[in-house]
C-alpha cells in the first residue's frame, strides 16, 4: 500500500550552533512552508469548513514557529505539524461543535460492508460500483458522523497514510489504542456507509 | 471463509494492508493469498474501499493567498517571541 512519504528530515551529523532570528525564519520557511498545502488539506478535512481551516492552519504554524528553535534535527517534521495541528483542533475546535456521541456498544461485526453488499448485488465486482457512485460527500459526512477519537484515527491512517507509530505520537496515544481505535473506527465507518447506500435507495434492504 | 488459516489470516488484514506486519508474516499471507480465492476476493474489497474512502475525502486546494497570509502572520512576530 502506498503512503505519502513522511521523511525525516535529517541532516546526519550537522551540528547547529548558534542560529540568529534570522536564520531560524529561513529555516522554518524553508523546511516547514513546502508542508503547507498538506496541512491545509488535513484541516479541512478535520474542521471541514474553510474559515476555520485557516484559522487552525494558522494558529499551528505560529505554534510551530515559536517551538522551531528547540525542534530536533532528523525528527519527523510532518508528524510533529500534525501533532500541533491535531492538538490544536481537538483543544479549540471540537469544543465547539457537538458533543462526541460514542459508538454504540452493540459491536459492528468484521465484514459487515463486505457481507450486505455481497448478498444485495449481483456480481461481487459490483460490491465497491456501489460504494463509488456515492457522491464524495456521502463519503465525508459518513466519515465526519464518527465520534471524534475513531474518526481521528481512520483520518490519520486511511487518508493521511501515517503507520500506527506515527498515529501513536501524534494523539499521543499508546499503540494497542491506535489499533483498537482503527479497527472499531473502520468497521463503524463502514456501518454508517451501507446505511448511506440504503438512505440513497441504490440498494434496498 | 474456511478453515484456521483462513481465520488467522483475516485476523491480520488490517495489519497486512497497513503494511505492519513483519516480512516473515506477509509471506505467509501472500502465499495463503494464492491459494484461497475467497480470502483474496475480501483483501480485494478492502483494499478498494480504503482507496475509495481516501480518493473520496480529498480536500480542495489551498486558495492561492493562504500561505502569503501564514507567511505574513510568521513575519509579523516579534523577535524572540
Amino acid at each position: 500500500m502506498e503512503r505519502p512519504a513522511a521523511r525525516p528530515e535529517s541532516e546526519p551529523g550537522v551540528v547547529r550552533t548558534e542560529e540568529d532570528a534570522e536564520q531560524l525564519r529561513a529555516r522554518f520557511e524553508r523546511e516547514a512552508i513546502p508542508l503547507l498545502r498538506d496541512m491545509y488539506a488535513a484541516a479541512m478535512r478535520m474542521t471541514r469548513n474553510p474559515s476555520d481551516a485557516e484559522d487552525l492552519l494558522q494558529e499551528t504554524f505560529l505554534r510551530a514557529f515559536r517551538g522551531f528553535a528547540g525542534f530536533r534535527q532528523g525528527t519527523n517534521l510532518r508528524a510533529w505539524l500534525y501533532r500541533i495541528l491535531t492538538n490544536t483542533y481537538i483543544n479549540s475546535y471540537r469544543k465547539r461543535q457537538r458533543e462526541p456521541q460514542t459508538i454504540s456498544d452493540e459491536e459492528v461485526e468484521d465484514w459487515y460492508l463486505y457481507s450486505k453488499l455481497g448478498g444485495e448485488v449481483a456480481e461481487p465486482s459490483a460490491e465497491t460500483a456501489v460504494l463509488e457512485s456515492l457522491p464524495d460527500e456521502d463519503v465525508q459526512e459518513a466519515l465526519a458522523s464518527l465520534p471524534e477519537q475513531f474518526r481521528m484515527a481512520v483520518l490519520l491512517a486511511d487518508v493521511e497514510g501515517f503507520s500506527y507509530k506515527e498515529i501513536a505520537d501524534i494523539l499521543e496515544v499508546p499503540m494497542g489504542t491506535v489499533m483498537s481505535r482503527l479497527h472499531r473506527g473502520r468497521r463503524a465507518l463502514e456501518k454508517r456507509l451501507w446505511d448511506v447506500v440504503r438512505e440513497r435507495g441504490i440498494v434496498r434492504d | 471463509m474456511s478453515g484456521i488459516e483462513c481465520e488467522r489470516l483475516l485476523a491480520e488484514l488490517d495489519r497486512y494492508l497497513d503494511g505492519e506486519l513483519p516480512p516473515e508474516e506477509v509471506r505467509t499471507v501472500e502465499l495463503h493469498m494464492t491459494e484461497c480465492g475467497s480470502c483474496f476476493g475480501r483483501e480485494e474489497f478492502v483494499r478498494s474501499l480504503r482507496d475509495l474512502i481516501r480518493r473520496k475525502c480529498g480536500a480542495p486546494p489551498m486558495p492561492e493567498d493562504m500561505a502569503d497570509r501564514i507567511l505574513g502572520a510568521i513575519r509579523s512576530l516579534p523577535d524572540g517571541d
